[in-house]
């Protein structure tokens, strides 16, 4: 029973207080398929976080503040570097969990189109048990993510093949499941979608978070998604141009009074300089700053944010 | 702070089926007068009144969409999608809307005025429809097209996002009709309006893609038959 993180395995006890679904070094404009985003796009609005030092001081910060572990969940295809992560995890004292996986289309590399599914699930599998590329370093948890309104296309490609390299591993799936079309997705998550095609795959619900969810959230979609047993992980706190934290803070508080504290995970999907401390954002300590004392207020008590916090993440990211 | 708390609520934008016959590409507002960055009537009026800046984003963005605009075009006939055009003006012979004439927007739909970019050109089969105000379907005679050939829904492409290309897709909305809106073939007046506008566009009516997706679901209609977005 062991979490797999850049500098080797450690016990689910060691995970401590843990952000599941962040990035540390990632700069999207690597991207293979740019074109896809779109000429308007303004080059500034990619994800982009590259500065080592920089990125050393924000760990070291969220350390300061509790924090213990984050899960960097940059996939192959737009900067995913598991030498940097190492020697981020061993500077700064977090322990890091790095992502096998596909992230949305754009970034997809090229030989996800030309491989099959068996090839790639293979790949992905031996980046989870032996290590990427020739580095050692493993990866201890897969990503699916949809940028659609409907699974298709490459991203069902991947999807299937992260679902078999999931069986054979045992690692947990983490997702992204709505991008910027999410206006089209009912409940505003197509977790529900990529849960149908999992479980047509034999992957165990339990093992699979649902991303994203408070981008759009509707609250009868994610109970029904604990429900079958999932993660639901409100992973975009902080980033109010979606939803405010005071809502958010209310949905989560909703869904432990229905029963579901077990299942719910937090996070920032920290990505641009902006949102960084050194760019005059909250970092990786908002939660810790800003949104606990919210949940606090709103009755949420120091046990149950243990289980956010520490329990569930330890759960999630245990392979079985 | 840019938030679209109605998405919240509204239901999901339902599929839309791209196929011949059914699906056209409208081209809005992409004549001279806007389409024009030197000698247009936006550009002549911002000129005089010295306030041309504050077109600088309108420009630099219609200036970045015109080759996926030319692209698309070129795309739907060679797909076999219909192509229709329609411009702020009035007919020769009619008289200016009282939105025209509110505006000073007076442009006849003829001649000079309604000189197109080569790239986007219409064909001589392809009909130019004059629009009142900001929206295409307050034209009868643009109704009664669409009626007439079954149209199910357009991909909209064109100038004035922020004013007449939401006008035109809530009014296709308020008729059962899809709209499928190219974001980046489409140029607002301002970038702030653009991201407003394309999220608010969203919620339960409108679809937004790139040109390049656009591209390849054509690609795949040409092998596979209908394909829904």
């Amino acid at each position: 029973m062991v979490i797999q993180t850049v500098l080797g395995p450690i016990s689910p006890e060691q995970l401590g207080v843990c952000l599941p679904h962040e990035h540390i070094w990632c700069d999207q404009r690597l991207a293979p398929r740019q074109e896809l985003f779109g000429v308007t796009r303004s080059t500034s609005s990619y994800m982009k976080l590259n500065d080592y030092d920089r990125m050393c001081a924000e760990l070291i910060a969220y350390r300061e503040a509790g924090g213990s572990s984050v899960v960097e969940v940059t996939c192959d295809g737009w900067g995913r570097d598991l030498d940097v992560l190492a020697r981020l995890s061993a500077a700064s004292g977090v322990h890091i969990v790095a992502t096998a996986g596909f992230y949305i289309e754009p970034c997809l590399p090229a030989f996800v189109a030309e491989w099959t599914v068996e090839r790639l699930a293979d790949h992905l599998t031996r980046e989870i048990e032996a290590g990427v590329g020739d580095s050692g370093r493993r990866c201890g948890v897969l990503k699916s993510a949809i940028h659609r309104a409907r699974v298709e296309g490459l991203e069902l490609k991947g999807l299937r093949a992260v679902a078999i390299a999931q069986r054979r591993t045992g690692v947990a799936i983490t997702s992204h499941t709505t991008g910027g079309r999410r206006q089209e997705v009912p409940g505003g998550t197509v977790g529900v979608l990529q849960l149908e095609i999992l479980r047509a795959e034999g992957v165990d619900p339990s093992r699979f978070i649902v991303g994203h969810v408070d981008e759009r959230p509707d609250i009868d979609v994610l109970c029904g998604l604990a429900e079958a047993g999932c993660f639901i992980q409100f992973d975009v706190i902080g980033k109010e141009h979606w939803l405010l934290d005071e809502t958010r803070a209310e949905l989560i508080t909703a869904m432990i009074d229905r029963g579901y504290l077990a299942h719910l995970l937090m996070s920032h999907d920290r990505n641009r300089d902006h949102e960084m401390r050194y760019g005059g954002g909250t970092g990786y300590r908002h939660l810790f700053d800003c949104f606990l004392p919210r949940l606090r207020r709103l009755g949420v008590s120091p046990a149950e944010i243990q289980h956010l916090l520490v329990t569930n993440p330890a759960r999630a990211f245990t392979r079985v | 702070m840019l938030r679209h708390p109605l998405t919240l609520l509204t239901r999901e934008v339902p599929p839309i089926s791209l196929q011949p016959g059914s699906t056209w590409l409208l081209v809005q507002d992409l004549h001279a007068p806007f389409a024009d960055l030197d000698q247009g009537a936006l550009a002549v009026m911002a000129a005089r009144k010295v306030v041309g800046r504050e077109f600088d984003e309108f420009a630099e963005t219609l200036r970045l969409v015109a080759a996926n605009v030319a692209r698309l075009v070129a795309a739907a006939r060679a797909h076999r999608l219909g192509v229709v055009y329609s411009c702020l003006g009035y007919e020769s012979g009619a008289t200016p809307s009282a939105f025209q004439e509110a505006t000073g927007w007076r442009w006849q739909v003829a001649g000079i005025e309604t000189e197109f970019p080569p790239g986007w050109q219409p064909l001589p089969e392809e009909r130019v429809f004059s629009k009142p105000g900001w929206g295409a379907l307050a034209n009868p005679a643009f109704v009664r097209f669409l009626e007439d050939r079954r149209v199910e829904n357009l991909i909209v492409v064109g100038a004035m996002l922020d004013f007449g290309i939401r006008q035109t897709c809530y009014e296709l909305a308020d008729r059962g009709l899809g709209s499928l809106v190219i974001s980046d073939a489409v140029a607002p007046l301002t970038l702030g309006a653009q991201a407003h506008t394309t999220g608010n566009l969203a919620h339960g009516l409108t679809k937004l893609r790139s040109t390049a997706e656009l591209l390849d679901l054509l690609a795949v209609m040409r092998t596979e038959g209908p394909v829904l977005v």
